[in-house]
């Protein structure tokens, strides 16, 4: 059991290290898409730091709240990547308009890095397990 | 014990050095000039485009078109080399009189100027806050 937490550990560390780079990599590109609060390349940068920060508390914390905050960082970024795939959902707020109907190489791995996370961080989280009934 | 708020408070001390530490990173945004151009000059040997020199040129770099005004002849060949991450499209507004179609990250294309005098507008209609003018004379 303890192996294959420590998997779980190196793939969603993996999966996490992959969204880190490639936000982190395209965030001065998309510093030219900005509202007059923010830029995207801003938000990505965020992204980026972090996802990095989420590789150090899953491997070297291990314990629920940076697991979950893992789960989270990965989970926000998979459903924004979506969303403003898809729909175009115009400025938000302070956000600028982010939609970017295409995919390219760099996304559909960001998407791939984000997806295993996820997917390698739900089982690590703790469930509520039924009270056991006392034996007397 | 209860140690949640503890591990919150180690956890978001964390993020801030993170965060902080990305941020004294990312001022290095080069903003590219909007420029006219009469004919523009090909130099694009480093990116390994096919453009013969000489040629009008259009680069895309960091969502920008360079130059952004260009003017060609009637029916001249442009080339559109893409060196952002992304892709992207060079379109004429309004009747479409040119459209570069996808252009993938990196990759170099090709499209003919209207054999009609005149301003044309263009966009990427992937990123539409993208803008330039094509002006045929």
């Amino acid at each position: 059991m303890a192996a294959v937490r420590l998997i779980l550990r190196l793939v969603a560390a993996l999966g996490l290290a992959i969204d880190a780079g490639i936000h982190a990599k395209l965030a001065p590109q998309y510093d030219a898409v900005t509202s007059a609060t923010i830029s995207q390349g801003t938000l990505f940068r965020i992204e980026a730091g972090a996802a990095a920060l989420a590789v150090v508390v899953v491997l070297l914390w291990r314990r629920w709240p940076g697991d979950l905050f893992a789960l989270l960082t990965a989970t926000a970024g998979l459903a924004a990547l979506l969303v403003y795939r898809y729909i175009d959902v115009g400025t938000l707020g302070p956000f600028p308009n982010m939609y970017e109907p295409v995919w390219f190489t760099d996304k559909v791995w960001a998407l791939i890095g984000q997806a295993l996370a996820m997917a390698a961080l739900l089982p690590l989280l703790p469930r509520h397990r039924p009270a056991r009934p006392r034996v007397e | 014990m209860f140690r949640f708020p503890r591990q919150i408070a180690v956890l978001f001390g964390l993020l801030l050095l993170t965060l902080a530490g990305c941020s004294s990173s990312s001022g290095s945004k080069t903003a590219v000039a909007p420029s006219s151009s009469k004919v523009a000059s090909a130099s694009a040997a480093s990116s390994g485009s096919t453009a013969v020199a000489g040629a009008a040129q259009i680069v895309i770099d960091n969502f920008t078109f360079s130059p952004a005004t260009l003017t060609v002849t009637p029916g001249e060949k442009v080339t559109v080399v893409n060196k952002d991450s992304t892709t992207h499209t060079l379109t004429a507004t309004g009747n479409k009189a040119f459209d570069t179609g996808d252009i993938a990250s990196g990759a170099t294309t090709t499209f003919t100027a209207p054999s009609t005098a005149g301003s044309y507008p263009y966009i990427c209609t992937i990123h539409q806050f993208m803008h330039g003018t094509l002006t045929v004379s």
